[in-house]
């Protein structure tokens, strides 16, 4: 029960998380239009690459859980697809706890770095922006998708028990 | 154990993950990181795994693939993938075999504006598929065109395998994307050839469809008018260097978008659809970059590159049997794996190598590209004959998955031809790179 609802609330942020990612993509490409109409008319924007980059950190992170959950990291099916359901199972079990294994280091180091960066002051070479609150968010992303991914393996492992 | 016998071991240890389905990308994060850990420390691991993973993700080179995908998506999306096939079905329809010739043709079209392979392949399956089976095309033909005309796209300019290329090897995306423009264009038209003699041999296979007037013909060439202006505007502005390969990306997607609204043929669900896509896709292809960057870092420790480079170069063999074996194991690779894993996974070990030999960087990467064009058609992995069988499965046209398998051997034929060619004569490939 508890597990449907987390599952619930991960998926409503998720939906959220996707729509921000668009219009972060969506900023990307009309920022850098503007940016070359602007160059061609004497005034470009200035730290529009920054800015670009930054808008593409979030787009990316904020579209992981999405990605997550239309499964959309490739693997190597040919050899799973020649063993037992048993056998299967067993290695979706294992490579599962890897993934969020993984994904935890990531957001663990991911914030640490951020931490890193916050107290050495270091800000973004044109416009001066601090690049940890983008790190921060990163971090958060990559939590979020950690969770999606741990909410999932528990689903699996209570579906295996209960069968 | 010495580092190159912990590189080995994490090597072996990858390929035993790989076969549990774990992700690719994620299988290079976890073996990079913890073999770069025992070979320095666990902070030193810990450390490079987030620095290495957001470097990805704050790479501005790399926002050209998002922004490229979006292109293609949008086009897709546009409808602009119908009108390109609607015009080549015009020119060609009326010889044997002409629908599927009319698709291979369009497929390199889209590739113009699309740098995803299954993408294309997915498109024009919807498209050219039913008209094929109306006018009684054997399903091995009609299938198989679009399952290789689809490979098309992954060398016809933009293309998201040479951008990824690009980015590893530190090479001018520009120079790529024009040095394939040439290999694209004599690949389509050997596909063409494979066309034509496979309905030669059998009549029945694709039978001649509609003749339409030299007046029909000329008009229909308006539905070329959008893939001509945006390929014109993207190339044009990376050849001229106007354009940086985002600003040219941005740009690209700008056009479709402006386009598509103008002919009505974009709404607001159909942009978030395309940006959905996008990020899905983008999302899977930077974490497989990320592993890749974490992965190669791990064997620049082990320095397993520079060995083989140096035990290659010093092996008493000609240079071209080396660049033989290097090609036959990307195309068995190739074979297993998804043609961008293939590549992030083994140019930092190839790459060296093939400097060493005095080949031309820009000519190695159209070459590893077309040899893993092959393995996306090839059993058992062939994702775009899998794309094919999905998506007529879906609209009911009941082709078997081996029916699209055996259409395919024409093309294969036809692209190891074409890579003979770029092999025995390079200036088809470094030509128009020379001229930026």
């Amino acid at each position: 029960m508890l597990v449907e609802i987390v599952e619930k609330i991960l998926a409503r942020i998720g939906s959220v998380m996707r729509i921000g990612g668009c219009l972060c993509l969506l900023g990307m490409a009309l920022l850098t239009v503007a940016d070359i109409t602007g160059r061609l008319n004497r005034s470009p924007i200035f730290g529009s690459e920054e800015i670009v980059t930054f808008l593409a950190v979030l787009a990316l992170g904020l579209s992981l859980p999405y990605a997550h959950s239309h499964r959309s990291h490739i693997g190597v099916e040919v050899f799973v697809q020649l063993m037992s359901t048993k056998v299967r199972r067993r290695l979706k079990l294992f490579r599962e706890t890897l993934s969020v294994i993984f994904f935890a280091t990531v957001t663990v180091m991911m914030l640490a770095y951020a931490r890193d960066k916050h107290l050495s002051g270091e800000v973004s070479m044109n416009l001066g922006l601090p690049e940890y609150l983008f790190l921060y968010a990163l971090g958060a992303c990559f939590a979020v998708a950690t969770l999606t991914m741990f909410v999932d393996l528990l689903q699996f492992v209570l579906q295996r028990r209960n069968s | 154990m010495s580092p190159a016998g912990i590189g080995f071991l994490g090597i072996a240890i990858m390929l035993l993950l790989f076969a549990t389905r774990m992700p690719v990308a994620f299988v290079m994060g976890v073996v990079g990181f913890v073999g770069f850990s025992v070979l320095t420390s666990v902070q030193g691991g810990l450390n490079m795994l987030s620095r290495s993973m957001y470097e990805v993700f704050v790479s501005y080179d790399l926002t050209t693939i998002p922004l490229f995908i979006l292109m293609g998506q949008l086009a897709f999306n546009a409808g602009i993938s119908r009108r390109l096939f609607t015009t080549t079905y015009h020119f060609f329809g009326h010889i044997r075999g002409g629908l599927a010739m009319a698709t291979v043709s369009a497929c390199t079209a889209f590739g113009a504006v699309c740098g995803s392979s299954p993408a294309t392949a997915a498109t024009m399956a919807t498209v050219a598929i039913p008209e094929m089976k109306r006018f009684g095309y054997r399903d091995r033909l009609a299938a198989g065109a679009v399952a290789a005309g689809g490979g098309l796209g992954m060398i016809m300019p933009p293309s998201v395998v040479l951008i990824i290329y690009g980015v590893l090897t530190e090479q001018s995306i520009g120079r790529l994307f024009v040095a394939g423009i040439l290999p694209a264009f004599i690949l389509t038209g050997l596909f063409l050839c494979a066309i034509w003699i496979t309905c030669r041999r059998h009549p029945d296979f694709g039978p001649a469809a509609e003749h339409f007037s030299w007046h029909r013909r000329i008009k229909s060439l308006t539905g070329l008018i959008d893939t001509i202006i945006i390929f014109a505007v993207v190339l044009a502005g990376l050849f001229k260097g106007w354009f940086t390969p985002t600003e040219a990306a941005s740009v690209g997607a700008f056009s479709v978008l402006v386009l598509g609204l103008v002919r009505r043929q974009l709404n607001v669900r159909l942009i978030f659809k395309s940006l959905e896509e996008t990020l899905r896709t983008s999302c899977m292809i930077l974490f497989l970059v990320a592993g890749a960057v974490v992965f190669g870092k791990f064997l620049a420790v082990t320095r397993i590159p520079f060995t083989t480079a140096s035990y290659i170069g010093g092996l008493e063999i000609p240079a071209l049997a080396v660049m033989a074996i290097i090609v036959f194991i990307y195309f068995l690779g190739g074979c297993f794996m998804d043609s961008l894993a293939m590549i992030m996974l083994t140019v930092p070990v190839f790459y060296p190598v093939v400097m060493n030999l005095g080949y031309d960087p820009i000519w190695f990467g159209v070459i590893i590209v077309l040899v893993t064009e092959m393995g996306v058609i090839t059993p058992p992995v062939g994702i775009n004959v899998y794309v094919v069988y999905g998506v007529t499965t879906a609209m009911k046209q009941n082709i078997s998955l081996e029916s699209i398998f055996r259409g395919i051997y024409p093309f294969l034929v036809a692209t190891v031809i074409g890579i003979a060619l770029l092999f025995f004569i390079p200036q088809i490939v470094t030509f128009l790179p020379s001229l930026m």
